[in-house]
This record gives C-alpha cells, structure tokens and sequence, in this order.
C-alpha cells in the first residue's frame, strides 16, 4: 500500500487515543487511564501531602516525587522490573522533571506530590502515555498547573529517499514496530504554546532530519492536547451535573 | 498484628456492640450475607493471555495479568523431572496507590499475617502462596489445572499469574484479589496445537485466536477458585467483611472455593484462618473457633457464594464474547 | 525474568537429590515406597523436651518419626525505644520458622523462602489468640523455629525415569496434595513444640495449643470415575499422615489445626484440598474432628513435657513440689 504504515495509518495519524479520569474511587487524590493504541497507562496522584521522608522537605515549594512501576505482563514477554532497574529510574526522571516545572509548586510548601504510574500494556511510546496520563490524574487531584503537558513521539525513516525522490515524512505516534526498527523521538509541549518541556531521543538520526520529526511532533501534540481537552471537560461536566442534582 | 485501623477502642467497641446484635446492624447496612458492588472488566491486556481488573471501593483496585509461555520438561542425563507444582508461578506486587510504599509491610487481609514477618517487604509471599494453593488444591479432585498445561511430550506451559494490587489499606480484602485472579484464569486462553502431541520438536501453534483453546472450558466444571473472607463477631456471621469489621471481629476464616455443577453448588478446596483485630470484645472472650461457629461460618460461605462465583462467571463470559 | 547465570566458578552438584536412578524396566515390578504399618488413627510416637537451651527464655525440642525441630522463644522483652515504635498495648509476637539448609532433600538457601514465612505466619496465627498478650506491653515476644530434618522423600516422587528410546510411560504423578501434607505435619509439629516452650518461658496463656493434622483419602478407582469421591462412604481418615499415601488410595483434602483442648476452641485451620458440599458440612466436620483427634493425641504428650519440666526445676530446687492435681494446665508463674 502506498503511503500507508504497517497498521494502516497515515503518515500524520494518531493511533486511537482513549483516557478517563478519577478511575479509581479512593485510593488516590488523582487518577487516570489512558490507551494510546496498545500501550495502556494507569496513573494515581496523591497529595499535596506530607513528605513521606525529612529529606523530601522543601521550605519554599512542593517536592514532586515519581513512582514507576511495570507490569510484569506489559510486555511481549514476562519481564519483571525492579525499583533500580535502569529503564524504570529513567522514565521516572523525566516525568519528574518534566512536572517540576509544570506543577505550581510554590503554592504547597514543605509538602509532596506523588505521581505513581503503572504500565499496563506496552506498545511503543510509553513515555508519552506516561506523560499525558501524569497530566490527567494531575487535573483530577486538583493540582494547579501551568497548562496541560501533552507528549507524542515521531519517527523518521531511515531512508534519505522515498519511492518518488523525494524526501520521506516523519511518522507520527510510532508503535512498537516502528519504534524498534526506526529512530524516534518523545516530545512534550505546553498546552498551546508549542513550548517544548521535554524532549528525548535514544536514537542516531541525521541532523537535517530532526527539525522535521520535532515539528510533526509538536503537531501532534497539539492533536492530543484537544482529545485530553475534550475528555477533561466533559468529566468534569458530568461530576458538575452530578452535583447539581 | 492485628490490621491497623484509624478506630479508637471505644469505636471498636461499638462497632463489636452493633455486630453482635440480634439482628446486627452493618456500618454500611448491609445484610449479614451481602456483598459490597465490585466494577469488574477482563481481557482488556492485548500481550496477555488472560487479564482481569477488578475494583472495590474501599479495597482498592487489583489487575491481575497472565501469560503462558512454552517451557520444555527439565531432563537431565538419566531422567525427566517433572515438578508439575513449579508450573504455575504466582507474584503479587503491592503497590500502595500512591499512598504507601510497595510492600510496606502489607498483608493480604491477614492471609500472610505481617506479625509472622520479622523483616519487610514480606506481605506478599504469603497471598502469592495461598492463592497457588487454591489453584492446585482443586486437583485434589483427580482433575488438575496442571493437566491442562501438558502440550506434548516433553513440553509444558508455564504459567505466570502477575498480580498488581493498588491499595490504600495495608490489609486488602483477599475477596479483591481472588476475584480478580479468577476472572483472569476464566479469560485466558492458550494458542491451538499444530504439531502433533507425540513429537519431541518445539511445538507450533496457530495463529488464529479464533480457535484457541480456554484453559478452564466454560462448560465443564471445576471452574477458577474463588476465596471469600467471613467473619464471626459473638454469634454472627459476615460474609465480605470491610476493614473495620475485621478489626472488631473474633475470628475469622477465608474459605476457597470452586463450583462443581451448573446449579451453583460449590466444593470446598481450602479454608485458612484469617487474622483478625478482636477489637471491641472484652478479656477472655472467644480466642479461637470452636466447631459450631467453625460450621456456621462455612455454611454461610457454601451458601451464598454459589451465586456469587457464578455471577463473576457470566460477566467474564459476557465480556469475553462481545469482542 | 532472566535465569540467574549459572555459577563457573564451582562443581556445582545437581539441584535435586542425588539418589542413584532406578530404571523402570530394570526392576522385577514397579518401585513401591515404604508403606507404613501404623493404623490410620494413630499418630506417630512424639518426642518432645523443654528446657534444652539455656540462653533463651525458654526452649522445646520436639522429634515425629523424621521430623526433629527445635523452638527457642525469646522474651517477654521490651520493645526498642525508637521513635518508630508505636506504643503496644499488648506484647508484638514474632514467629518465625526456618528449615535447616541441610533438613529436606533438596539443600534451602539461608534466606527463607515464601513456604517457610507462610508457615511462620500459620503458626503466628495459631499461637496469638492464646497468649494473654494484654500482661505484656510494651514488650515482644519471638518465637524462633528450626527445623533440622524433615521428612521429604525427596524429588524421587516427581520424578518420573524414562528410558532411552520409550517414550510413552504411564507416568503417574504423586505431587497432589504431597506438599500439604509434608508442611502440614511440619505446621502441627511446630504448633505443639512452641507451646511447650512458650509455657517453658513462663509466658501466660488462655491454653496450650497442640497441633494437630489429618487427611483424607480414597480409592484410586473411585477418583478416575465420574464420581470423583463424592461418595463420603469409602473416606480413610488418615492421623498425622506420612507423605506416601496408603496403598490404593489417593488423598482427598488435608486439614491442619491448632487445637485449645481445655477451652475446645480452633485457633488456627487450614484445609487444603477437595472437601464435598453435598450434605452441608458434614464433610469438613470429618475431617476437621479427625485432626482434632490427632491434636488431642498431641496435647497429652505436651502436658507429661511440661509436667515433666516442673518436676525437673521443683527436684532441682529442692522445694516440695505442686500439689498433683487433675488439671491439665500448667500453671506458671510469669
């Protein structure tokens, strides 16, 4: 098929995004669960609350502290992750920084936001699920934020040409398949702004080429910023209605 | 020790009061027999071969996750060790939702009792190994689960029974994680063999889940285990007891068990004691089970629970079939 | 997860027993285990002491046929005063039990393992309702089990030997309900040895507990068919069962208790296996009176080791000793 990826989407297609909040009744301040395509994420927040340890007092701002857990059976194949396991402290720094900065944290001094994230289901762009599900169980709890932080990945081709001499476009929102076969990259952005918050690449790609995935890539998180939105008000709508009543 | 509570003795005390009326009064006015609502969903874990989630309002959430994966019999120069018991392995995470560390001590509403570990992160050992036991105490019956998992001579599934609990109480019901890990066994399915069963090779399966097989066949029986936790306070009976209740309860039991016919009926395939706080009862009240309450409280469990199993039952199938 | 690399570095011997193989076809007819000639419902001949080790507050040594463990308790003492402690209105009882790495078959690591917390957690349960733990705050007591040999017929029973070139054996598997009962005896010898020591430590208790265990068996045959031992007629109780079943028969269920015979009260129960609704619960009821049976036999033995004990510190003392009377309690100054 011309044009068309392994599953059938276009260059600049999402894979199916569907996320809820307040998923869990009482266990959390703040709760979340997002399916990008295959990979699925559950996120609990709690707090503003006391620190759980001396050393995680501020006296000037909130201590943002994550919490990343796999699932034994997220993956193709049973792999258990520890706490210190390299992948798990990596994702857990970048959603740590990534919200340091987002959350308001000098409203809630000598305090801790905990954002736990449990992956369910891998199937490329887990950070970036991640990321989105963060945002989401964050608004839930109530935490003031900046903006929303939304996050997408976008790949490029290894290829200098395509089919027609020309130069091939970066995909958008890669899955596992792409993801391990071409480079990729995460992106975070701001709300609207296209304020990039976090970016990161474990790949080799060639220098020209990286404008063009960053850019598809801000795109597309601008896509999930509306369907986040859009889930966001109408939650909060129906718990409005609910109260009305 | 016993599961902590934010109750004060004199609320204990009450609450102890209020359960050993006649008729008792439940803190959320439930029948002595009544279950609390569970939100329940399975299959939804594309890389598994059976997942189940399943929420409790108080108890929090457990995601259960299975896999099989193909292992070969251990053989060594002069013989084949065949250690069925290693085929099935069990693994509960505890994951405090956010409020409480991973394993901070917890136990699985009494089921390992954290006041046998003397070191931490040791809580869940022991609902890893109860929940084992009820899945294999079922062969008892000269049918075994472990039956299922021979492909073909030399070759085995494994299987891997992950369970994720996200809890704000130390002490969860078992109720919570037996539901989910039986919907999941009730969901999973392993690929159809392509190789023939006598062949020593690697076997190959097909690729078409259409055809592949349960490992509990919905029709025949016994199903998936299924534990319910009861309580006694004087001379009541609760079935699905909420942390409160445990903790001003006398005794307590978890009764495992599994149906064995379409009508509901349920055999017993195993009973263990369950911690319990003995809150608000006075000095040298009951400190143990004697066989009368021991044969109320297992009636009230074989009683009820048919309905219950069978209920979980038809929405897994329910579920798995409108896909 | 990743197998754990092999270790280079040694001869490892093999992970399993190293019992010479014993070819199926090479026998004159199919290898039978040791069957025992002990009637179903009797227990084995207990051994059991108390006071063997000076160092702790009290001790008990306690010997069933293979098995032999020891229990040391440790306290009533105070609890560390940190700032982590909470206040305990009652003594913390800690249980731990742990096999020796040389008591079973297989060699057990020195880290325990989740068979040997989840017996430390059944014997907490058992021995907490009957400790008056309210004379005790702010303290702690533990009690530390050892398990130095037990009986463990080794993996020979999961084995199955294949000889070259046949590859359709009638393997027969033994495994059902074979680790119950092993930890079961284990459970109940663990049971009657801490109360010894427990009443050993002059710690005040409601009652002894004595551990009790049983199983039930039936026909082979009537397992294979539709009726899958439904039929309660042709049940065999079997008292502190040994691990290799009667011959003939397949075991059903096993039920361990620990036992408060003065009080008639169950403190800890656990039944693994297939026990029958048909009539209620009659069939637990059998089984469950059937290892309170064993419990019963188990506990005259505690009483004559404490009674013993006394006698030993009262000679030792040189006071007259306690009146005799009919009471089965023993009764100890804290």
């Amino acid at each position: 098929m011309e044009g068309l990826r392994n599953d059938g989407r276009r260059w600049n297609e999402l894979r199916r995004i569907h996320c809820q909040l307040s998923t869990s009744s009482t266990n959390a301040d703040g709760s979340s669960y997002i399916e990008q395509g295959f990979t699925k994420v559950l996120c609990n927040v709690t707090g503003p609350a006391e620190p759980s340890s001396r050393q995680k007092v501020k006296q000037d701002s909130a201590t943002v502290s994550c919490e990343v857990y796999f699932a034994a059976f997220s993956g193709t194949d049973r792999i258990k992750r520890g706490r210190n396991d390299k992948k798990v402290q990596e994702l857990q720094t970048a959603i740590q920084k990534t919200f340091s900065s987002i959350i308001l944290t000098h409203l809630f001094s000598r305090s801790e936001i905990t954002i736990s994230v449990h992956i369910l289901s891998q199937d490329g762009g887990t950070l970036a699920a991640c990321i989105n599900a963060a945002t989401l169980a964050l608004i839930d709890a109530g935490i003031p934020l900046k903006d929303y932080v939304c996050a997408c990945t976008a790949g490029q081709s290894t290829s200098i040409f395509d089919n027609e001499g020309a130069s091939p476009d970066p995909w958008l929102d890669v899955n596992y398949l792409e993801e391990s076969d071409i480079p990729s990259l995460t992106v975070a952005t701001v709300g609207d702004s296209e304020k990039i918050v976090a970016l990161n690449m474990e790949n080799k790609v060639r220098i020209e080429k990286l404008e063009a995935m960053i850019a598809v890539g801000i795109s597309g998180c601008a896509k999930v910023r509306a369907i986040m939105d859009k889930e966001v008000r109408r939650h909060g709508k129906q718990k409005l209605e609910a109260q009305g009543e | 020790m016993p599961p902590p509570t934010p109750l004060s003795p004199p609320e204990l005390s009450y609450l102890y009061a209020s359960l050993s009326l006649s008729p008792p009064i439940r803190l959320d006015l439930r029948t002595p027999t009544q279950f609390r609502p569970l939100v329940a969903e399975c299959s939804f874990l594309p890389h598994c071969n059976g997942s189940a989630r399943v929420c409790m309002a108080e108890a929090g959430e457990c995601i259960v996750g299975i896999k099989a994966e193909l292992e070969k019999d251990a053989t060594t120069k002069y013989a084949t060790v065949i250690e069925r018991e290693k085929w099935i392995e069990v693994s509960v995470e505890v994951a405090g939702g956010g409020v409480s560390g991973p394993g901070s001590g917890v136990g699985i509403g009494g089921i390992s009792g954290a006041g046998g570990a003397t070191g931490r992160d040791e809580g869940d050992g022991g609902a890893a190994v109860w929940l084992k036991e009820g899945l294999l105490a079922g062969g008892a019956g000269g049918w075994s689960i472990l039956d299922r998992l021979v492909i073909s001579s030399g070759w085995h599934w494994k299987i891997y029974i992950d369970v994720l609990l996200l809890t704000p109480t130390s002490h969860p019901s078992p109720l919570l994680i037996s539901a989910a890990v039986n919907m999941a066994l009730d969901s999973t399915y392993l690929p159809k063999l392509t190789s023939p069963h006598d062949v020593d090779d690697i076997p190959t399966f097909s690729d078409d889940w259409a055809i592949s097989a349960p490992l509990y066949e919905p029709t025949t029986f016994p199903r998936p285990p299924m534990s319910l936790p009861v309580v006694a306070v004087g001379d009541n009976v609760f079935l699905d007891p909420s942390v409160a209740e445990v903790a001003a309860a006398e005794a307590g039991l978890v009764v495992t068990l599994s149906l064995s016919d379409s009508q509901g009926n349920c055999d017993i395939v195993g009973i263990r004691s369950m911690e319990v706080g003995r809150g608000g009862g006075k000095e040298g009240d009951r400190k143990g089970i004697n066989r009368t309450l021991l044969r109320q409280m297992v009636n009230a469990c074989v009683k009820e629970a048919g309905e219950v199993i069978k209920g979980l039952g038809e929405t897994t199938h329910k579920q798995m079939f409108r896909a | 997860m990743a197998a754990k690399a092999p270790d280079r570095r040694r001869n490892n011997p093999p992970s399993h027993g190293t019992t010479p193989p014993v070819f199926l076809s090479s026998s004159s007819g199919p290898v039978k285990p040791k069957q025992s000639s002990r009637p179903p419902d009797e227990i084995r001949k207990i051994f059991l002491r108390t006071g063997l080790i000076s160092s702790v507050t009290g001790s008990s040594f306690l010997e069933i046929a293979p098995l032999k463990l020891s229990v040391s308790v440790l306290g009533p003492r105070p609890l560390p005063r940190t700032s982590s402690t909470p206040f305990a209105a009652q003594a913390i009882l800690t249980t731990e039990v742990k096999f020796a790495p040389f008591a079973s078959t297989v060699r057990r690591g020195y880290i325990r393992d989740s068979s040997e917390r989840d017996l430390g957690s059944r014997l907490y349960q058992a021995l907490v309702g009957a400790i008056r733990r309210e004379l005790y705050p702010k303290s702690r007591i533990e009690v530390v089990v050892t398990i130095l040999d037990s009986e463990d017929e080794g993996d020979d029973v999961n084995t199955v030997y294949i000889e070259e070139g046949k590859t359709t054996v009638e393997t027969k598997f033994w495994d059902a309900g074979r680790s119950e009962r092993a930890l079961g005896v284990v459970l109940a010898g663990c049971i009657t040895a801490a109360s010894a020591a427990l009443a050993d430590a002059g710690i005040e208790m409601f009652d002894m507990v004595s551990g009790g265990v049983a199983t039930s068996f039936v026909d082979e045959v009537s397992l294979k068919g539709k009726d899958r031992g439904d039929a309660v007629s042709n049940k065999l109780y079997v008292r502190d069962p040994a691990i290799v079943p009667p011959e003939g028969k397949a075991p059903l269920a096993t039920c361990v208790l620990g036992y408060m015979a003065a009080r008639d009260e169950i403190s800890e129960l656990w039944i693994s296996g297939k026990v029958g609704t048909k009539n209620g619960t009659a069939e637990m009821d059998e089984l469950v009176d059937e290892a309170i049976a064993a419990a019963r036999s188990a506990r005259g033995v505690l009483n004559e080791a404490s009674k013993e004990r006394v006698k030993f510190i009262v000679d030792k003392s040189g006071t007259a000793p306690p009146t005799e009377g009919g009471t089965t309690d023993v009764e100890m100054s804290g």
